[in-house]
C-alpha cells in the first residue's frame, strides 16, 4: 500500500503548491512561481542529457535563447498565433541539437562541458550582434499574450498573471508526464549505461552515439519550450536572460542541487533555487554571495543532490517506524 | 602585420593563463573555473594600488601576482584540499560557485567598472610595419619566458618530476610517500601566479575590471583543449593561435563576433581532432 502510494506523492505535493499559488493570486507570489516553471522545464530537459547519460551540458541558453528569440520574431514581425510557435520551436530546437549532436558528442567529460559552452557562448554574440533578426541589445518587444483560452473546461485568461501561471503548470505537468514515461523507458535505460560504461553498452548492440544524440536533442527541445514561454511571460526579449550565467549555468545547477538522474530533481532544485534568492531580500552582491555559499554547502553535504538527500532521509525514518512498529 | 602583432599580445595573455590551468588540471584534475578570478585578481590589486593609493609601478604589480599566489594557495588548500574526492560534476559546480563569490566579492569592493592600471611604459616601438608599446613586447615575453620555465620546471627539479608523477597517476604517487596535498597547493599557487603575473600585464595595457574572470576562464580551457590538456608548449601556442583567430576575424569579418571566433575555431579543431591539436599522452 505505502510503496503504491509514494511515488503519487511528489505529483500531489507539485499540484498542492500550484493550488495554493491560485489560491493566494498575491501578483509577486504567481510571478515568481512561474519563474519556477521556468526553471523546472529547462532542468527536466538538461536531466535527460545530464542526470541519464553524464554529459555536462554547459549550453543550455543558446536553446533557450532560441526558442525565445524564436516566438517573439514570430509572433512581432510575422504576427502569428502564440501556438505556433509553440509547436514549432521545440521542433526547431530537436533539430538543432540534432544537428550540433553529432559534432560536440565526439567529445566527452571537461571537453564537452566547454564545447556546449562555447555554443552557449556564439549564440549570444549572435544575438548581441545580428541587429537586423534579434534587435541586437535593445530586443525585441511587444510580445503580446494571447487572450482567452480554454483549458478544458476551464476558460483562461492568459493576459493575468494567474491565467499565465495556469498555462505554464499544464505545460509542466504534460513534460514531466513525459519525463517520468521516459524515465522509466528503455531510452533512459540505454543512457543509464553508457554513462556508466559505453563501450559496454555499444558492445550489446546499442548504437550509443544516436541515443546521446537523441538526448541532447530532447534537451534542446525542451529548453525551447521553456524559451518560448519565457517570451510570452515577459514579453519583451533580449541577450542577457540567454547568457552563460544567467541561463546555461543556472540550469546547470538547479539539476545539480535538485538531484541528476532523479524524476523530481529538477522541480525541486527550481523550487528552492528560484524561491531562495525571493526569500533572501539582501544587496544584490550579497545575495550573490549567499548564494554561492549555499551552493558550496549543498555540493558538499548532499553530493548527489536533494532529491537523493530527501529520499534517503525518507527511507531512514520508513526503516526507523517499521522498526519501531 | 598589426593584426598579427594584436593578436599575439592577446594570445599571450591566454597562452599565460593557459599554461597555468595546464599545470593545475594537470596535476590535480579539477577544473578549475575560478582560475579566471586568479587573472582578474592579479589584475584589480595593482589597478587600486597604483591607481588609487600611488604605489609605485613595479611594487603594484609584484602586489597584484602575490595576491593571485595567495588565492591561488588558498584554494588548492582550503577548498579544493578537503574537497579533492568529490566527482567531476560537483568539483565544477565548486568552482563554478567560487567564480559567483569571488566576483561579488570584487564588484562589492572594488566596483566593477573597466579601468587601465596607470604608469604604462611609454613609447612606441615599431616592427616590420606594425606598432606596439614596450608593455604588449613585456607580455609577449612574459608568455614565451614562463612557459619555457614551467617546462624546465617540471622537466628538470625534482618537485617537477613528483608533479608529473601525480599528473600520471595520484594513488601511485601518494603510494611512493609524495606529499600529494602539498603539490596540490603549490600547483595551484604557481599556476594561479601566472595568471597572476598575465592580469597585471593585462591591466597596464588594456581595461580590467571585475567581472571579467568568467570569460578568461572560458577562455584559458579553451587553449588548454587546444593543447590537447596536458601539453605546456601546447597551451602557449594554442593560447597565440586563439589570439590570433580572434584578431583576424575581429578585423576581417566583423568585430562584434570577435569572441565567437575563438569558439567557433574550438568546435572546429573538436571535430576534426577530438582530443585536442597537440594531443600527447598523460604528461605535465
Amino acid at each position: 500500500m505505502l510503496r503504491r502510494v509514494i511515488p503519487l506523492l511528489p505529483w500531489a505535493a507539485l499540484v498542492g503548491a500550484a493550488a495554493a499559488v491560485a489560491v493566494v493570486n498575491d501578483g509577486y507570489v504567481t510571478t515568481v512561481a512561474t519563474v519556477t516553471i521556468l526553471w523546472a522545464i529547462l532542468a527536466v530537459g538538461l536531466n535527460v542529457i545530464m542526470g541519464y547519460a553524464g554529459y555536462l551540458h554547459l549550453g543550455l541558453g543558446a536553446f533557450y535563447g532560441l526558442g525565445a528569440y524564436g516566438a517573439a520574431i514570430l509572433a512581432v514581425r510575422y504576427h502569428q498565433a502564440a501556438w505556433v510557435p509553440m509547436i514549432l520551436m521545440p521542433l526547431l530546437g530537436a533539430a538543432v541539437g540534432a544537428v550540433l549532436g553529432p559534432i560536440v558528442l565526439r567529445t566527452r567529460g571537461l571537453h564537452f562541458a566547454v564545447a556546449t559552452m562555447a555554443i552557449g557562448m556564439i549564440v549570444s554574440d549572435v544575438s548581441n550582434n545580428w541587429v537586423s533578426v534579434t534587435g541586437g541589445p535593445i530586443g525585441i518587444a511587444g510580445i503580446a499574450r494571447p487572450g482567452k483560452f480554454m483549458i478544458g473546461p476551464a476558460l483562461v485568461n492568459l493576459k493575468t498573471p494567474i491565467g499565465f501561471f495556469a498555462l505554464g503548470c499544464l505545460l509542466l505537468l504534460l513534460l514531466l508526464v513525459v519525463g517520468s514515461v521516459m524515465h522509466r523507458s528503455r531510452f533512459v535505460l540505454v543512457l543509464r549505461g553508457l554513462k556508466s560504461d559505453e563501450m559496454l553498452t555499444r558492445s550489446f548492440g546499442f548504437p550509443t552515439v544516436r541515443y546521446k544524440v537523441a538526448a541532447f536533442a530532447v534537451a534542446g527541445a525542451y529548453a525551447a519550450i521553456a524559451g518560448v514561454l519565457y517570451a510570452y511571460f515577459i514579453q519583451y526579449i533580449s541577450p542577457e536572460p540567454f547568457t552563460f550565467f544567467s541561463a546555461s549555468f543556472q540550469a546547470f545547477v538547479v539539476l545539480a542541487i535538485g538531484g541528476p538522474g532523479l524524476l523530481w530533481g529538477p522541480v525541486l532544485g527550481a523550487a528552492l533555487l528560484t524561491g531562495l534568492p525571493e526569500i533572501l531580500q539582501l544587496d544584490p552582491q550579497v545575495k550573490l554571495i549567499v548564494y554561492g555559499l549555499v551552493l558550496l554547502a549543498v555540493i558538499v553535504l548532499l553530493p548527489r543532490g536533494l532529491a537523493a538527500g530527501l529520499t534517503d532521509a525518507f527511507s531512514y525514518v520508513a526503516t526507523r517506524f517499521r522498526r519501531a512498529v | 602585420m598589426q593584426d598579427l602583432v594584436n593578436g599575439l599580445v592577446q594570445g599571450s595573455v591566454y597562452s599565460l593563463c593557459g599554461v597555468g590551468l595546464v599545470l593545475i588540471f594537470s596535476v590535480v584534475r579539477i577544473p578549475n573555473f575560478a582560475h579566471g578570478e586568479a587573472v582578474m585578481v592579479g589584475a584589480m590589486v595593482p589597478l587600486i594600488l597604483i591607481g588609487d593609493h600611488h604605489v609605485p609601478l613595479i611594487p603594484g604589480l609584484l602586489a597584484g601576482v602575490g595576491a593571485a599566489i595567495v588565492l591561488g594557495a588558498f584554494l588548492g588548500f582550503a577548498v579544493f584540499g578537503p574537497l579533492r574526492r568529490l566527482p567531476e560534476v560537483a568539483l565544477l559546480i565548486v568552482s563554478l560557485a567560487l567564480v559567483v563569490i569571488i566576483e561579488a566579492l570584487a564588484v562589492k569592493f572594488w566596483g566593477d567598472a573597466p579601468r587601465t592600471t596607470p604608469g604604462e611604459p611609454s613609447g612606441v616601438l615599431s616592427f616590420l610595419g606594425a606598432r606596439f608599446t614596450p608593455i604588449w613586447a613585456v607580455i609577449f615575453v612574459a608568455a614565451v619566458g614562463s612557459a619555457i620555465g614551467l617546462e624546465a620546471y617540471v622537466r628538470l627539479t625534482r618537485s617537477g618530476r613528483a608533479m608529473r608523477a601525480m599528473a600520471l597517476n595520484p594513488f601511485a604517487a601518494m603510494l611512493m610517500g609524495i606529499p600529494v596535498l602539498r603539490y596540490q597547493v603549490l600547483a595551484f599557487a604557481v599556476g594561479s601566479g601566472l595568471a597572476g603575473l598575465a592580469g597585471s600585464l593585462y591591466g597596464l595595457a588594456f581595461p580590467v575590471q571585475s567581472t571579467m574572470g568568467a570569460l578568461i576562464s572560458l577562455k584559458s580551457f579553451i587553449v588548454i583543449i587546444f593543447a590537447g590538456m596536458g601539453s605546456i608548449t601546447g597551451a602557449l601556442v594554442g593560447g597565440l593561435l586563439l589570439g590570433i583567430v580572434e584578431s583576424f576575424g575581429g578585423t576581417y569579418i566583423s568585430s562584434g563576433y570577435r569572441d565567437s571566433f575563438g569558439f567557433l575555431f574550438l568546435v572546429a579543431v573538436l571535430l576534426l581532432r577530438p582530443n585536442g591539436l597537440f594531443a600527447r599522452a598523460n604528461s605535465a
